[in-house]
């Protein structure tokens, strides 16, 4: 510090300058200044003084008193600050015969002298005097008695001036002194020492550099704010220190990776989870850019378009396969932010990043095991459905045709009979495999469930190219199938329906129409196939409705909007209510929308009907408001409805229309699997809905093959789960398992979900287990008249029970799972005994399915657990009486079976029971 | 015939017939020096002027004899040039000798003022000047010479107390009818007179000083005195000219014989009064004498041996005891009158 100049130092050489120089300015101008007045007092006292002389020396020279007025002209002399006063007088030189008569005074070297005409030296100050000054003496007649003349020299004005500046000069020096003194003192009393003790304050720091204490507060406004301005930035220093420490650890502790570049991308810093997901160590990648993570997986373009992102956003985000150091690819899900410094530059980017394998391998399970067939692994009925679909716009847009071809295995009862599950599985995989290789390749064989396969062959000319595919799926269905020394042989009924046909249809409805061909082809003697005949059927149709009927019925005001209630089911909220549509008949009586609305399919009436329900449910909502009440209200909207062009046009105008309609209170639920043909269309339309203030729920979801994608890209906030799922989710563990995905999905994507098709007390407490707390179905409230639902919501109270039940971990879903397993299994085999139309179950207990969970998950993950080795020894102990069971009833004895069926009920059970309590115990140690 | 030099502003005083007649004579012989001014001058000997204030008045008219009467007996040629009491005359009398290239000058000058002008003026042309009784304000002169006041009022003091002890009056006070005491001559003769009378162990009964020398004013303050003092003896006047006065102020009082009255200066009548007893003495200057002495004090200095500043002329102190001795120098050196 010391080598730096002193400010107090350098003030005071300033300001002593500046006051010295504006007093010595000063003293200057005051010096010019008391000159002219001093020269001006000067000539007037020497004029004043002539005129006196003037007259006073008139009456001594009119008596020839020199010697008199010489004493006069000394006198004056010495009081007056003239160097000489002469006078000529003219009678003396008259009187001496003179042409003149000088005489007077001079003042030579501070002494009086008289003046000596011939002394030169004397003549020369005369000359040189600074004013000289005449004046006629003229007598009371008129008469010119001579003259006088002053001469002031400048001896006496630089005495004089001498005498002021000297004075002047002390003053102004004692001012300046004063004045340097005083403006000293005050800058180090106001300004030095504070600031001194401010730094004195910043300069005692702690161990990171920043002042232990704050700043003194100065007393002046100026300084004052220094203090505060100071304090303040100390506080925010600390206070970023502290949230750079809290930085520090989320980002050292944090489980995403992160990497920090500078604006070229040049790692600067990487986390710890970075070096755990990608393999790489900080030293490794530090200087690298991130390109050496690079997968190989995406092109140019992609890069591109994250870079431009950037570069005009500042962020980007969405999932990218990246490569570890081990070599092995990987998805993670990224988010790049571009830090900009002040001026907009971009100085780094901080990439984070979380690695999505196990996400995307849930999501490709949860798809396979959603799309697929778990025996046979060929596409299940949902993604049937959706090839379908998509193999039905194909042929519209090729202008070809599209076969269904509906299969059903004959008499495969008897080898599940005779020969076991294993066997009828072994078979059902054999020939799936070779009914695959019986198509072209594009084409699809699905299987629906049990011994039923639908095949979809596209392309087709005409019906009779149909022939060829159905027969050779026939011939591999007939062929034999050998396990081990066994030969089985099972043969195939298969019915057809085409595509197109002279009336809209729907894939449901195709499917049903050669579901339908394969009935006719069984009737016909099975192992053959027919062909669905729509005109025929059309005709013997006598029941339906005509689209022209359902025009008039809306014309007529046939229609109603029922309602049926949404609500928590853990906390008895009510959300609102789906409008659904109901056709008062006049002769059918109330019809359901599934009775008349597939008619319409994709018909320009149905986006009438659209209208009018959302329309009708937009003046209910108005009513209820008027009311005081207010909730959601859903509204179904087809998909060729949403996509008008004006769709969002008429929605604002109908929303107009109810002007206190509130941000969200109008749901739209559009259907999954609807023909959501351009997804980036729909998710504009619906982002503009939103404006609007409407919300979007996807209805059915899970059924349709492009779920994830719908997903991902549709602004939808509510995902209904579809109720098919749900209904069978106690007793068809894959349903449970999908359901838990879907959940586990909008929880990963943000979303809510809600259950349909909830219809009793036992889905209800299962789904609050799993998770789902919104539901609508049966247990919570039928479909009801506008006019009843204020009253309903009034009254309705959710069962105390269900507050109750307990949200499971993951680990317990999967026990969850497992009992419905559990419980799949006995309903199948009580069937199995009761109505002797079931497949048996696995009565082995270590191949069927919850052996496979107890021997892997249960054995892994619960091995710690004490009720898991009671669960297996239950677990055994009922296939021991499932066997005992079924070996009794083989033998006749009915009575007895049901015993040990109740028996085993018993054992049943306990063992949910205890799969209850396992899971319990699961999450309370979670 | 004898008046006292030192009223400056003095005019023609009236006079007795007795000295009406020797004024005439004196002018008669001074106006015709006047014009002609060279007359008398000697051709082997130095050339000097006196400058005069106003030779018509006797006290001046006797110097100018005795200035004369001295020059004359060293073989100088000697011119007399009166002013007529005018600064301008005498200013122009000074340029006319000097443009004369005279050798000294004897100055009685009109005042003492006018003098330091005069001695300016001579002083610038190298003339010496030596001053007769009226002094200057310069000492720019060869030589003073002056009446000696103090020593002659101090032995009229003792003529006085004297006279007033053998009276039997020694406790009696003395009143002082002076001239103005701002003059030099004025003060010295009151300190020479005081003298007399502390050493007499006599006291001064009171001062009045003359203003404008009238018979009135002197004849009041002798009133006055007399009226203030009833033990006061005696009063001294310090001119002569108005002895008279002071004599009628006393008869008037009843006080003829009981008031004695001496006085400064003669007059011709004092040759008679005193002798009468009328006056108790007279102190008298010696005009004559001090014209002589100005031209010793020139002779001195042409012979170039030194001169004293200033050289003091006894005055005579006359009383009735001592006016038959003293009276040729009387005649000669106070009356000019030729011996």
């Amino acid at each position: 510090v010391s080598h730096r100049r002193s400010l107090y130092n350098l003030l005071a050489v300033l300001i002593s300058t500046v006051v010295l120089l504006v007093l010595g300015t000063h003293a200057l101008w005051m010096e010019g200044s008391h000159r002219n007045r001093v020269e001006k007092a000067v000539r007037a006292e020497a004029e004043a003084n002539l005129a006196s002389l003037s007259r006073n020396l008139t009456p001594f020279m009119e008596a020839y008193a020199v010697h008199e007025y010489e004493k006069l002209l000394a006198n004056e002399i010495e009081l007056r600050p003239h160097f000489a006063i002469i006078v000529s007088d003219k009678r003396m030189a008259r009187v001496l015969g003179q042409e003149e008569f000088l005489t007077g005074k001079v003042v030579t070297q501070g002494e009086v002298r008289d003046f000596d005409p011939n002394d030169e030296a004397i003549q020369q100050r005369l000359r040189a005097s600074l004013h000289a000054g005449q004046s006629a003496i003229v007598s009371a007649e008129g008469e010119t008695l001579g003259s006088v003349a002053v001469y002031t020299d400048d001896t006496v004005l630089r005495q004089q001036l001498r005498t002021i500046l000297l004075s002047e000069g002390i003053s102004t020096l004692a001012v300046a002194l004063a004045m340097i003194g005083m403006l000293l003192a005050l800058i180090h009393r106001v300004v030095v020492r504070p600031l001194r003790d401010v730094a004195d304050a910043i300069g005692q720091t702690d161990a990171d550099g920043i002042p232990r204490a704050p700043v003194p507060m100065l007393s002046y406004h100026e300084v004052g704010r220094l203090s505060e301005a100071t304090n303040a930035m100390l506080a925010e220093i600390r206070s970023t220190r502290d949230k750079l420490k809290q930085s520090a650890e989320v980002f050292e502790h944090a489980n995403d990776g992160i990497m920090i570049t500078d604006a070229d991308a040049h790692v600067l810093d990487v986390n710890a989870a970075f070096t755990r997901i990608t393999g790489y160590s900080r030293a490794e990648v530090l200087g690298r850019t991130p390109s050496l993570l690079r997968s190989g997986r995406h092109d140019q373009a992609f890069y591109q378009a994250m870079r431009a992102d950037l570069r005009e956003k500042g962020v980007w985000n969405g999932e990218i396969w990246n490569r570890r150091k081990d070599g092995v690819v990987f998805p993670e899900m990224l988010t790049i932010s571009a830090v900009r410094d002040e001026s907009g530059r971009i100085q780094r980017y901080v990439a984070l990043f979380a690695d999505i394998t196990q996400l995307k391998n849930q999501q490709s399970e949860l798809e396979h095991i959603a799309h697929y067939d778990a025996l046979t692994h060929l596409p299940n009925r949902v993604l049937l459905a959706d090839r379908l679909k998509q193999a039905m716009q194909s042929a519209e847009r090729r202008g070809t045709r599209v076969a269904v071809l509906f299969l059903d295995l004959d008499n495969f009862k008897t080898v599940n009979d005779q020969h076991g599950h294993e066997a009828g599985d072994e078979l059902l995989l054999q020939l799936a495999e070779r009914m695959g290789h019986a198509l072209r390749q594009g084409d699809t064989i699905a299987r629906l469930g049990g011994d039923e396969f639908v095949a979809v062959l596209q392309d087709l000319q005409n019906q009779e190219d149909i022939q060829p595919y159905a027969e050779r799926l026939l011939q591999a269905a007939q062929l034999p199938v050998c396990l081990g020394p066994l030969e089985l042989r099972v043969s195939a009924s298969v019915g057809v329906a085409l595509y197109p046909q002279s009336e809209p249809i729907d894939p449901d409805q195709l499917l049903r129409q050669a579901d339908q061909a394969m009935y006719q082809a069984k009737q016909s003697g099975k192992n053959r196939y027919h062909v669905f005949d729509a005109d025929q059927d059309r005709a013997t149709r006598g029941l339906h409705e005509s689209v022209e009927r359902i025009r008039e019925a809306l014309n007529n005001h046939e229609f109603e909007l029922f309602y049926q209630p949404k609500v928590n089911m853990r906390t008895g909220k009510v959300l609102g209510a789906e409008a659904l549509i109901r056709w008062h008949h006049p002769q059918r009586g109330l019809l359901s929308p599934g009775t008349f609305l597939p008619i319409i399919s994709g018909h320009a009436l149905n986006i009438d009907i659209g209208r009018w329900v959302l329309k009708t449910a937009l003046a209910q909502m108005d009513a209820w408001r008027k009311q005081g009440a207010r909730f959601q209200i859903s509204v179904n909207i087809e998909a060729i409805h949403l996509q008008q062009p004006q769709f969002v046009a008429e929605l604002r105008e109908a929303i107009g229309v109810h002007a206190g309609l509130a941000p969200g209170e109008l749901e739209l639920e559009v259907l999954e699997t609807a023909a959501l043909e351009d997804v980036a269309q729909v998710s504009a339309l619906m982002r503009a809905s939103q404006q609007l203030g409407v919300s979007f729920s996807l209805d059915d979801f899970g059924t349709g093959y492009s779920s994830l994608t719908y997903l991902k890209r549709l602004p939808a906030e509510v995902l209904k789960i579809d109720q098919s799922f749900v209904r069978d989710m106690l007793d068809d563990p894959d349903d449970l398992a999908i359901l838990a995905g879907v959940l586990g999905l909008a929880q990963t994507f943000g979303r809510k979900a809600i259950a349909e098709g909830v219809e009793t007390k036992a889905h209800v407490e299962l789904l609050l287990r799993i998770g789902c707390d919104l539901g609508q179905g049966y247990a919570i409230a039928r479909p009801m008249p506008a006019e009843q639902l204020l009253e309903w919501v009034a009254n309705w109270r959710p069962d105390p029970a269900w507050a109750l039940c307990q949200r499971v971990s993951p680990l317990g879903q999967a026990v969850l799972i497992a009992t419905v397993e559990h419980n799949a299994w006995m309903t199948q085999l009580r069937r199995y005994l009761q109505v002797q139309e079931q497949h048996l179950p696995e009565l082995d207990h270590e191949r069927c399915r919850f052996s496979q969970w107890l021997e892997q998950s249960g054995a892994e993950t619960y091995r710690h657990q004490p009720a898991i080795g009671r669960i297996a020894l239950l677990h055994k102990e009922i296939h021991d009486r499932a066997h005992q069971m079924l070996r009794v009833h083989r033998e006749g004895d009915t009575a007895g079976a049901l015993v040990l069926l109740q028996e085993l009920q018993g054992l049943k059970d306990e063992l949910v029971e205890q799969m209850h309590d396992l899971t319990i115990r699961i999450d309370s140690q979670a | 015939m004898v008046m006292t030099p030192v009223d400056q502003q003095a005019t023609i005083r009236p006079r007795t017939m007795t000295t009406r007649r020797q004024l005439l004579a004196l002018s008669a012989a001074a106006g015709a020096t006047a014009f002609s001014p060279w007359a008398l001058a000697q051709a082997n000997g130095k050339r000097l002027v006196y400058l005069v204030s106003d030779q018509r008045i006797p006290f001046w008219d006797i110097m100018w004899r005795g200035v004369q009467a001295q020059a004359r007996a060293h073989g100088h040629r000697v011119d007399v040039f009166s002013a007529n009491n005018e600064a301008g005359r005498e200013l122009k009398h000074i340029a006319e000798v000097l443009r004369q290239r005279v050798d000294g000058i004897v100055l009685s000058p009109t005042n003492s003022s006018a003098a330091a002008t005069v001695l300016k003026l001579a002083k610038g042309a190298g003339v010496p000047v030596v001053i007769a009784d009226i002094g200057a304000e310069s000492d720019d002169y060869l030589s003073y010479i002056a009446s000696d006041n103090f020593e002659g009022s101090y032995q009229l003091g003792r003529i006085l107390t004297s006279a007033m002890k053998q009276k039997g009056w020694s406790q009696a006070s003395v009143g002082i009818v002076a001239i103005p005491q701002r003059r030099a001559n004025g003060k010295a003769r009151t300190a020479g007179f005081m003298k007399a009378l502390e050493e007499s162990g006599m006291r001064s009964a009171g001062m009045r000083q003359q203003v404008d020398f009238s018979h009135q004013e002197t004849f009041t303050f002798t009133n006055e005195l007399m009226r203030a003092h009833p033990d006061m003896r005696a009063i001294w006047l310090q001119g002569s000219d108005r002895y008279q006065a002071a004599l009628d102020a006393i008869a008037q009082a009843n006080k003829a014989g009981q008031v004695l009255l001496t006085c400064f200066d003669a007059e011709p009548e004092f040759l008679d009064l005193i002798p009468r007893g009328v006056l108790v003495g007279a102190g008298m200057q010696q005009p004559y004498r001090m014209g002589q002495d100005a031209v010793n004090a020139l002779n001195t200095h042409w012979r170039g041996e030194p001169v004293p500043k200033q050289q003091l002329t006894p005055v005579l102190a006359v009383s009735s005891e001592n006016i038959r001795q003293l009276l040729p120098t009387i005649r000669r050196n106070v009356l000019g009158l030729a011996e």
